[in-house]
């Protein structure tokens, strides 16, 4: 079976084809569309509380990390756009691209309104391209983690 | 240092407040399950940020899968908001609970 991802002594090689690459190149578009529409499923899905029944507990924990997840995805999401169609990825790199394609996932699951395990179990040829998505992302990041643990 | 008279009191009663000072209940960092992420990248996480063997992290996600969620992290209120947002940024779905 081919492989697109490999771990070896100097971090991670990248085999994707141009047309790969190609659908990987939407994924920052599709992250920055979270909340343009409203009650767009995908921003609560990425809008995390640590205290969600005590709110001025929750006021504090914002207080403490303001801003800090979102200056972080978009440092993933320049580094992601900046690696696209390198053939070789640091472990921070890589790092970079499990938590955009972790969150693209995330943000295809809530558009299509999965909620429940086993939804994957199931295929239709005739599926929305979203859940082709899906399922091809989830298969570069299988292949990422078994690349990076290889690392170590 | 002499000569100088004290103005220190010999000794100072606090107020009797009826309580006794308990240690600090330290906080749980609680993961939950989500039907997304991936059982293979919710135990890398897990071991990259806390240091897991994967043993360790193995079951912890098998319990977050088979039991709706588990503990993952324990501590101080600042370091487990701390581990809580790590969490949040790696996309898994945390939240906080003192123990």
């Amino acid at each position: 079976m081919r492989r697109v991802f490999r771990g070896d002594e100097s971090g991670i090689r990248v085999a994707l084809a141009a047309r790969e690459v190609d659908v990987l190149r939407s994924v920052p578009g599709l992250l920055r569309s979270v909340g343009d529409g409203d009650g767009d499923p995908a921003a609560g899905r990425l809008d995390y509380r640590a205290h969600p029944d005590d709110p001025d507990a929750e006021r504090g924990y914002r207080d403490l990390v303001d801003g800090l997840i979102e200056r972080e995805r978009e440092e993933d999401r320049a580094r992601f756009a900046a690696t696209l169609g390198a053939t070789r990825l640091t472990v921070e790199e890589a790092d970079a691209w499990l938590r955009v394609i972790g969150e693209a996932r995330l943000v295809l699951a809530a558009r299509l309104g999965i909620d429940d395990d086993g939804w994957g179990d199931s295929f239709s040829l005739d599926e929305p391209v979203e859940m082709s998505l899906l399922r091809l992302l989830g298969s570069y990041q299988d292949e990422l983690v078994e690349a990076l643990l290889g690392l170590g | 240092m002499t000569g100088s008279p004290s103005i220190a009191p010999d000794r100072v009663d606090l107020p009797d407040t009826g309580e006794e000072r308990a240690p600090a209940r330290p906080w749980n960092v609680v993961v939950w399950n989500d039907p997304v992420n991936l059982m293979s990248y919710v135990v890398y996480v897990l071991r990259k940020l806390f240091g897991h063997s994967v043993e360790e992290a193995t079951r912890l996600m098998l319990q977050v899968h088979h039991e709706g969620r588990a503990i993952v992290a324990s501590g101080p209120l600042e370091k487990a908001e701390l581990d809580c947002h790590r969490l949040h940024h790696h996309g898994l779905w945390a939240t906080l609970e003192q123990a």
